[in-house]
């Protein structure tokens, strides 16, 4: 599987990150005016100049990532369901891939909350014994396909595994004990040997 | 078979709910307490408009708890259908988990008090899954007698899924057992001259094949523990090297430290004389109470491993320790994820370590649940391995492949840089802000170097330290800093793998990983990787894929 197999995000993505991130930013130019009203009445005349400078410089850091980190994050964001995996690919400095194999899977599960509702987005949680890995941003309808054909691969994995040697440490071409029933003796013999 | 479609929790589920905000309500109380006790006073006094004007928040809140509770309460459902438990949740946040039948290891009912006294029960389903180890995966609320009823169905539907999963499995056994080409392992072959007892030897394949899924019976477990004959044991001069070299050095610091910082302390007092001996005994108590504390817990990890004795018994280890605490326990293979070969920093000196396992199981927190092995010459310590698990392909001989050296010179020069910054910042308000300071500035810098100094050396030894080596059976990461840690991880017991790069990375071509394992005291066991070559875990990969 190579990156060109991996799927973009429909172009809806983009406004529901950048409305997501422009309802964060909101939030935090109203705390940083209200710390400034808060905080400005005491401050002694010589320091104004730099708090406004400051104030100035963190509301600009905080508008310029609100509009950057979408778009970045869209353009980097990549997932692909296949048929022995599910791999995503997000994040803006840091990149995160996850890949989860579809046979270790246990649990599967659609999320979304009323920014996503709007959009008609949905998450898809998958869940294996160790952890869980998360898939953003996919339409409802293509969400509900992929479950039903995670459950059905779910339970066919299962009828895989039930052959398998439960003991991990155990060399898969280990030699075969010959059990000489006759004899009562035992010796080890290759796979080779019984041909 | 009846299909469960569409029921809902009990209506006593929204009570519980709205219960669960209770603290919420109370913490509102005591912050409005003034207004809430003018409110109730209008109320009583009989102007009832103003009394709900003063209280109208605090009952709105309460409606409004009230409101989503109920909404929650009538849109999730819960079906069964096509072997498939789905619990759907259709409210402003919403939710649709499914889980195969296939994959549930638990079904429970259990009540509160609260549900004793409505009658009904939490029907609690989990998977293998740890993620949610600390919660159950589906729980609803019935009725009593409906309780029971969809418990048997489902449990009813799990049977048969499993029989018919088991029937097919044998059936491509079965089939495989037939061909002419080759044998599969673990099939058991009659002599030609006792052709006739064919089917005998069939039978004897599925039952060696299916003893490995099952924990050793009880009455070989009874019989290991009285013959009390075990593969490994240790004399008394192996346990008291264990109990030296299992010692962290941090705990030997710890100790020192204290120590020193008790005796300062008594010194500065006395210097002040009889007041100042008295204002200082508190702390010398605080101080005292912790090197007992971290002593006695020394102890207690000492204690554990007296008497250790471990043995191979079907596909089970079974160990016995202890000596005021005495302990005996089983780990099945079949549930072991990982192996650990572990050293401390005097075990590196020395060339010893010690083996744990990777596993479900064991007090939470307690590592001494996992421990098979106490610490030994790595020789011995591989020999003693084999005794235990003679499949596992000991792995000391092994070249561990090194990060590149351009991670350790970025670590380096990052550390050097986001010290100078804070350091050189901080120093420099200090030195402004705190009056007095520019004259006695030296001694936080002293010591400010001195941290550094040690990150810097922590960044070396962790370099020096990390590796990564796979085969075609396992994926061996080394890890550690001052001590060593060797993790060996069989591939069908990865669940999921995780990258991570940024730019710097990616124009030096590697990544880190950190893959998940089944184990440890939370449910699952996060091992790190350094960074290494892309195409390192390609291979990696590549051998994942093998075992689905």
């Amino acid at each position: 599987m190579n990156k060109n197999d991996m799927q973009k995000l429909n172009i809806r993505a983009l406004w529901l990150m950048l409305l997501s991130s422009a309802i964060g930013a909101v939030f935090v130019t109203l705390l940083v005016a209200f710390s400034w009203f808060a905080l400005s009445e005491g401050m002694p005349k010589e320091f104004l100049p730099t708090a406004k400078w400051i104030k100035t410089l963190i509301l600009f850091i905080v508008w310029v990532y609100t509009v950057a980190s979408p778009l970045i994050r869209y353009e980097r964001y990549r997932y692909i369901f296949s048929d022995e995996e599910i791999r995503v690919r997000e994040g803006l400095w840091w990149v995160k891939t996850f890949v989860v194999p579809i046979e270790r899977l246990h649990q599967v599960e659609m999320q979304s909350g009323p920014l996503d509702q709007m959009f008609r987005f949905t998450k898809i949680i998958v869940t294996t014994a160790g952890g869980n890995g998360v898939v953003r941003f996919i339409e409802i309808d293509r969400a509900e396909e992929l479950v039903e054909s995670l459950k059905t691969r779910i339970n066919s994995y299962a009828v895989k595994g039930r052959g398998k040697n439960p003991n991990a440490f155990a060399p898969k071409e280990a030699p075969v004990e010959a059990v000489n029933i006759a004899n009562d003796t035992v010796s080890d013999v290759n796979s080779d040997d019984l041909v | 078979m009846k299909d469960i479609t569409g029921v809902r929790n009990h209506w006593s589920y929204i009570l519980e709910q709205v219960a669960r905000f209770i603290w919420l309500i109370i913490g509102m109380i005591f912050a409005m307490q003034g207004a809430v006790t003018e409110g109730i006073k209008l109320l009583r006094e009989g102007h009832f408009k103003e009394g709900l004007m003063v209280l109208g928040g605090f009952f709105v809140i309460v409606i409004i708890v009230a409101f989503i509770c109920f909404r929650r309460w009538l849109k999730t459902t819960m079906t069964v259908r096509d072997g498939v438990i789905t619990i759907k949740r259709d409210t402003m946040f919403k939710k649709v988990t499914n889980i195969n039948i296939t994959n549930i290891s638990n079904i429970n009912l259990e009540r509160n008090l609260f549900e004793l006294f409505m009658g009904t029960y939490k029907l609690k389903i989990d998977t293998s899954s740890t993620t949610e180890a600390m919660s159950t995966d589906m729980l609803m609320v019935f009725k009593k007698d409906k309780a029971e009823e969809i418990r048997a169905i489902v449990m009813e539907m799990v049977r048969k899924a499993r029989e018919t999963l088991e029937e097919e499995a044998k059936a491509a056994e079965t089939e495989s057992l037939d061909a002419p080409e080759g044998v599969a392992a673990n099939t058991v072959i009659a002599s030609p001259e006792v052709a006739g007892d064919m089917g005998a030897a069939v039978d004897m394949g599925a039952a060696v094949d299916s003893a490995p899924n099952s924990i050793i019976s009880e009455q070989t477990f009874k019989d290991a523990f009285a013959e009390d004959n075990f593969d490994v044991t240790y004399n008394a001069k192996e346990f008291l090297i264990n109990a030296i070299t299992s010692t962290s050095i941090i705990v030997f610091l710890l100790i020192l430290g204290g120590i020193a910082a008790g005796i300062a302390a008594i010194v500065i007092a006395a210097s002040s004389g009889i007041a100042g001996i008295s204002a200082a005994l508190g702390g010398l108590a605080v101080v005292v109470f912790t090197i007992l504390s971290i002593i006695w817990a020394q102890v207690k990890s000492w204690e554990s491993d007296v008497n250790f004795r471990s043995t191979r018994r079907e596909d089970s280890i079974l160990i016995n320790t202890g000596l005021v605490t005495r302990r005996k326990y089983t780990i099945p293979l079949a549930k072991v994820n990982a192996i650990e070969i572990n050293s401390t920093f005097l075990g590196v000196i020395t060339k010893r370590a010690r083996v744990d396992v990777v596993n479900i199981g064991g007090d939470s927190g307690d590592t001494t649940g996992h421990r098979i092995l106490l610490y030994d010459k790595i020789p011995e310590l591989m020999r003693k391995l084999k005794l235990l698990i003679p499949e596992f392909k000991t792995v000391d001989q092994i070249s561990y492949e090194r990060q590149p050296v351009n991670v350790l010179v970025r670590s380096l020069i990052g550390c050097t840089f986001w010290f100078g910054l804070i350091c050189g910042g901080s120093l420099f308000a200090m030195s402004i802000m705190v009056k007095g300071m520019q004259e006695v500035i030296i001694i936080p810098a002293l010591v400010m170097l001195v941290i550094y100094m040690l990150t810097m050396l922590g960044y070396i030894m962790s370099y020096k330290r990390r590796g990564l080596y796979y085969d075609d059976l396992y994926l061996v990461v080394v890890n550690g800093v001052f001590s060593r840690s060797i993790k060996v991880i069989p591939y069908e017991r990865i669940q999921q793998i995780e990258y991570h790069d940024n730019p710097i990375y990616r124009l030096f071509n590697v990544k880190s990983a950190t893959i998940t394992v089944q184990g440890g005291s939370v449910g699952m066991s996060v091992i790190a990787t350094g960074q290494f070559p892309v195409d390192r875990y390609a291979g990696v990969e590549e051998h994942i894929r093998k075992t689905y």
